[in-house]
């Protein structure tokens, strides 16, 4: 071989597999980029069938709450108020002897449609919405505080502004669930709920003094998953402090979607 | 000038061992079998500056260095590789690798005389083959999608050394016995450039290796 071939072989050959390594070195970065973009779509569609699902579900779980408010009140209310007027009738026709025996139960029939009434307002989504956010958690809380006998204080801060309807909604009913959890297992005798409205966000602060739990355990119950679900839907945050015997505290944070 | 320009390569070297050995303690068994390979190359490099400049031959010092060096770098596949590990791939890439060194050196090229540009030959090959079938397995069962890890950025500077360097073993004798002294001192700036732009890549790896790990996903 002579000195030009063999000098023109190194050169040329070289030139070659250098570019073959470059080349390979730079499909491979390529395609790592193409497997990083493909996992990171396959998370969004991964997350949006989640909170596609999640949304279902609550949509059906609100139906059913209309459906059930709406028997409540047509029904159950009607016929607790046909029963009230004839136990006011038999109060009126009856002797001294029975007499209060009767007028306490049109007291107590009288509570019980209200009641009724007042459970399925804030059963019924739409009614939620007509009312505002502000009334329904006053007319909620008024109702535990009648029903249960636990003192319920609400109070709010800053300017009212609103939240576009299915959110206004779901916070609703996420401070609903909440509430109802501190009643059902915490059995407090008091619970204080806070709403602040912030540039931007709308805070959320529900505590009571009850029994509390062991935040550290991870024992969410079907409660408090249904709240985290609908906070993670309205892409909000969620924080729950508690302890045994020191009450908890639930703080929420929603973005609020107009200002954004 | 192949004297200064020999300096420059050691230090460079020196610079990159000192690098890796600071940093050794925080680097995983791959990399370390790399960090390994950098300070041996280094004495070497250097022990055979000092041979060279007393007017002796260094060819036996390279020639007993290529098959560490090749087992070295196949001890960092073997780390890196979860499929050499499976099947001792590496192990049975090293055992060959010697046995190819030793034919070599008692049929064809006597390591006391002459470069052993065959198993230098061998030796791209296998590091090449190495480097390819690294990327193909990362490629494959990778879960990690950046390409600024140690292990990615090693195997790349591995497969650049030895691709650009292998038609240079090939036709080593040939165009030691053609080409006239002065030329062969070029091709020599121009092979030892080459290392110098790897082990420069080492270096600053083995510098921002902490930064430079991938995120547990």
């Amino acid at each position: 071989m002579s000195e030009t071939t063999s000098i023109l072989i190194l050169v040329f050959g070289t030139l070659l597999f250098t570019l073959f390594a470059i080349f390979t070195i730079l499909y491979v970065a390529l395609q790592k980029k193409r497997q990083y973009q493909n996992e990171i779509e396959k998370q969004e569609m991964r997350h949006r069938f989640a909170n596609e699902m999640m949304q279902s579900r609550l949509e059906v779980q609100e139906a059913t709450l209309k459906q059930l408010a709406e028997e409540l009140h047509d029904n159950t209310a009607q016929l607790l108020g046909i029963a009230k007027m004839n136990v006011h009738e038999a109060e009126k026709r009856s002797n001294e002897e029975i007499k209060g025996l009767l007028a306490a139960s049109v007291e107590m029939l009288s509570e019980a449609i209200s009641d009724v009434r007042s459970m399925s307002h804030t059963m019924n989504g739409t009614f939620v919405l007509k009312t505002g956010l502000i009334e329904s958690i006053q007319k909620d809380l008024q109702h535990i505080a009648s029903a249960s006998r636990i003192n319920c204080k609400f109070d709010t801060k800053g300017d009212e502004f609103e939240l576009e309807e299915d959110r206004e909604l779901m916070l609703f009913r996420i401070i609903q669930e909440a509430v109802s959890n501190s009643v059902k297992h915490g059995q407090p005798d008091s619970i204080e709920v806070m709403l602040s409205y912030n540039t931007g966000s709308v805070d959320v602060s529900i505590s009571d003094n009850g029994r509390g739990f062991d935040d550290s355990a991870q024992n969410n119950g079907m409660g408090m998953t249904n709240m985290q679900e609908r906070v993670k839907l309205l892409n909000g945050t969620i924080h729950i402090s508690s302890a045994i015997n020191k009450g908890t505290n639930i703080h929420l944070s929603i973005p609020d979607t107009y200002a954004e | 000038m192949q004297i200064a320009y020999s300096i420059i390569y050691d230090s460079v070297l020196l610079t990159a061992s000192i690098i890796s050995l600071i940093h050794f303690n925080k680097m995983d068994k791959a990399s370390k079998y790399l960090a390994l390979f950098i300070v041996l190359t280094t004495i070497v490099e250097i022990s055979a500056l000092i041979i060279k400049l007393n007017n002796s031959h260094n060819t036996l010092l390279y020639n007993i260095f290529s098959v560490i060096q090749l087992s070295l770098v196949t001890l960092f596949f073997q780390s890196a590789i979860k499929v050499f590990q499976r099947n001792n791939i590496g192990w049975i890439v090293i055992c060959v690798s010697f046995i190819t060194w030793i034919i070599n050196a008692i049929f064809f090229q006597d390591i006391t005389k002459i470069l052993n540009t065959y198993f230098l030959f061998y030796e791209s090959l296998c590091i090449v083959g190495m480097s390819l079938f690294f990327f193909y397995d990362s490629l494959l069962n990778d879960s990690h999608y950046s390409v600024l890890t140690p292990y990615y950025i090693f195997t790349s500077l591995l497969l650049l050394f030895w691709s650009v360097t292998f038609l240079y073993w090939i036709l080593f004798l040939n165009l030691y016995s053609i080409i006239p002294q002065e030329k062969n001192s070029w091709l020599n700036i121009f092979l030892r450039t080459i290392s110098l732009i790897t082990y420069l890549g080492f270096g600053l790896v083995f510098l921002f290796y902490k930064r430079l790990q991938p995120a547990r996903e």
